[in-house]
């Protein structure tokens, strides 16, 4: 039996697939791609090697990249504040033993498993200035002076854009939450009522501090997903006006599939990924949970 | 959690029940009205959406449905997701599977560090590799096919189907192949008859998890092809916002044809999807 177990043939060709696969399409690539960004390159002449100009330009001679920089780091922060705590506040009520639970708990998750296209036609239709739903309510409610092209300026676009992202994963946020809330024991819930300790009191001293794992977690995906967002600005604003709303992702498949700027919007993809690493790598040194056990 | 039920608290919770449903049911409203919103818009002409925001469609318009469907090719798009997300997650079950069974049911020292470096795969943004894979697919010949966009779906969905497998494969007892090995299993007939059936419940979360993500995917389906008969759902139909972009009516029966199956699986499996989905959260 044990002998079996350890039958290296065996093990390699169970192996093989997922090795062979995860070095050809995730590890080999990194490197290609990490090497790419020191090239200037569009298919068609041969690269050539530029050092770290592509870097420099980036911060010295392109316009767009700090806009799209500082309009990742928006969606990061928006999305943060608004998920997080409208998500935790639903995981504080779906945790407790209420009528209609599930069916709070399946309407909240909905817009998650919606394409991310579908919700950004959806939120283009809502905000567009004609017929749009916001649009018409406020006009409905004799607010029509607030009435505007959402999507055509910047300060809205931006704010119309978070309030989507929201809309789709503020449920899955809420969802893990509970989960965490719930794998807390019930008896010290129990203890803190019996020392008098009301909602507020409990869910400070309690269930937000025993439930850092998740929340750690949960900032993550969400500050992560905000950087990388692509599918609502491609679709809502394609980064308009004049790249007033452009994020990094729709700048490189700008830049490389347009513009055939092979080489520097390969340099923007590996600043990508570098924020991305940053931001997880910060975010668990500041939220580091000492982990729980019951 | 909950507060007390007796007593001069009695009002108290009275208010705060009150407060909490009202939470809820706002919340509810707000991801529920939009959706019902697209409905009666979807049966209405361009005029009727203009004039009559508020009214239900004087003679609902189903041929919205069948221009998007049909004129607008959403059907064709429909055919291919299907076609792409099957193979993934046909593929994506299997070699997960396979690798999560070897980490965690056989014998072997690294097998740790494996599942580490599978893991860390996790945290990298297919955003970063997207310019390298164009290339290389292209000089492979493979980008007209296919093949390059499920082999990268495959590949970005590994991390987390290997977490989620590996998770269960790790909680079987030691002894479970023994009497299979006793009665003369080989490791493949072992794999296949005891550890794979056990797994369905994993298998299904897995599925789960990759069907949302790859019948969602946007970014690598929109660089990789660029031919209209083979563009994925998600690809075509912000190709056919472009194409119908006056033809509004179309456009919200388009948006309800490509949501519709998402929504039907989750009405249907809702507890299941919602485990599988978030069983994922492991960034960080």
């Amino acid at each position: 039996m044990e002998k079996m177990l350890r039958n290296k043939t065996a093990i390699l060709l169970f192996l093989a697939p997922a090795v062979l696969l995860y070095l050809c399409v995730v590890l080999y690539p990194i490197l290609l791609s990490i090497s790419y960004s020191f090239f200037s390159w569009d298919l068609i002449h041969p690269r050539r090697f530029v050092g770290i100009q592509n870097f420099s330009r980036m911060f010295t001679r392109d316009d767009v990249f700090p806009v799209a920089v500082r309009n990742a780091l928006f969606f990061m922060v928006t999305s943060l504040a608004l998920q997080t705590t409208v998500a935790y506040l639903l995981a504080l009520f779906l945790a407790e033993r209420i009528r209609a639970r599930n069916f709070f708990k399946n309407v909240v998750f909905l817009p998650a498993v919606i394409p991310g296209i579908a919700v950004g036609l959806l939120g283009s239709l809502v905000y567009r200035p004609d017929i749009g739903l916001l649009n018409v309510l406020l006009r409905g409610v004799g607010l029509g002076g607030l009435a505007r092209p959402w999507l055509l300026q910047q300060l809205p676009a931006l704010w119309a854009v978070t309030l989507t992202l929201g809309w789709q994963y503020t449920g899955y946020a809420t969802i893990v939450f509970v989960a965490g809330i719930q794998g807390i024991p019930p008896d010290i819930f129990e203890a803190a009522l019996i020392d008098g300790a009301g909602a507020v009191r409990t869910a400070r001293s309690i269930t937000i501090p025993l439930t850092r794992q998740v929340l750690r977690v949960e900032v993550v995906l969400i500050a992560i997903g905000s950087l990388k967002i692509f599918d609502l600005i491609y679709v809502m604003t394609q980064g308009g006006p004049v790249h007033a709303t452009e994020v990094l992702a729709t700048y490189i498949y700008t830049r490389a599939f347009f513009q055939f700027e092979y080489g520097y919007g390969d340099a923007l993809s590996v600043m990508l990924l570098a924020l991305c690493l940053l931001v997880t790598v910060l975010i668990n040194r500041v939220l580091r949970a000492p982990d729980v056990q019951f | 959690m909950s507060s007390s039920r007796h007593g001069p608290g009695g009002g108290l919770r009275a208010a705060r029940a009150a407060f909490v449903y009202a939470f809820l049911a706002i919340a509810a409203l707000v991801v529920l009205f939009p959706l019902f919103w697209l409905v009666p818009n979807s049966l209405k002409t361009t005029t009727e959406l203009f004039n009559s925001p508020w009214s239900i469609p004087a003679s609902p318009r189903w041929s919205n449905y069948a221009l998007a469907w049909s004129t607008g090719r959403i059907g064709v798009y429909f055919l291919n997701s299907i076609v792409v997300s099957a193979s993934t997650l046909l593929l994506i079950v299997a070699i997960a599977t396979m690798a999560a069974f070897a980490i965690k049911r056989l014998r072997w020292r690294g097998a740790n560090l494996a599942l580490t470096v599978f893991l860390l795969g996790a945290m990298i943004p297919v955003h970063a590799v997207l310019i390298p894979l164009f290339i290389q697919f292209t000089r492979l010949g493979l980008i007209k096919s296919y093949a390059s966009l499920i082999a990268t779906y495959v590949a970005y969905g590994l991390p987390v189907a290997i977490f989620i497998l590996s998770g269960f494969f790790g909680s079987l007892p030691a002894e479970l192949e023994q009497a299979a090995v006793l009665d003369g299993c080989s490791i493949g007939g072992m794999f296949l008859r005891v550890d794979l059936p056990l797994a369905a419940p994993a298998i299904m979360a897995v599925s789960m998890f990759s069907f949302v993500i790859v019948w969602n995917e946007l970014l690598v389906a929109l660089v990789f092809i660029s031919d209209a008969r083979r563009m994925t759902l998600p690809v075509g139909l912000s190709n056919f916002k472009g194409e119908y972009a006056t033809n509004f009516s179309a456009l919200f029966a388009a948006v309800l044809i490509t949501m519709a199956p998402s929504i039907i699986i989750y009405a249907l499996f809702n507890n299941r999807m919602i485990e599988g989905v978030t069983s994922g959260a492991i960034k960080g």
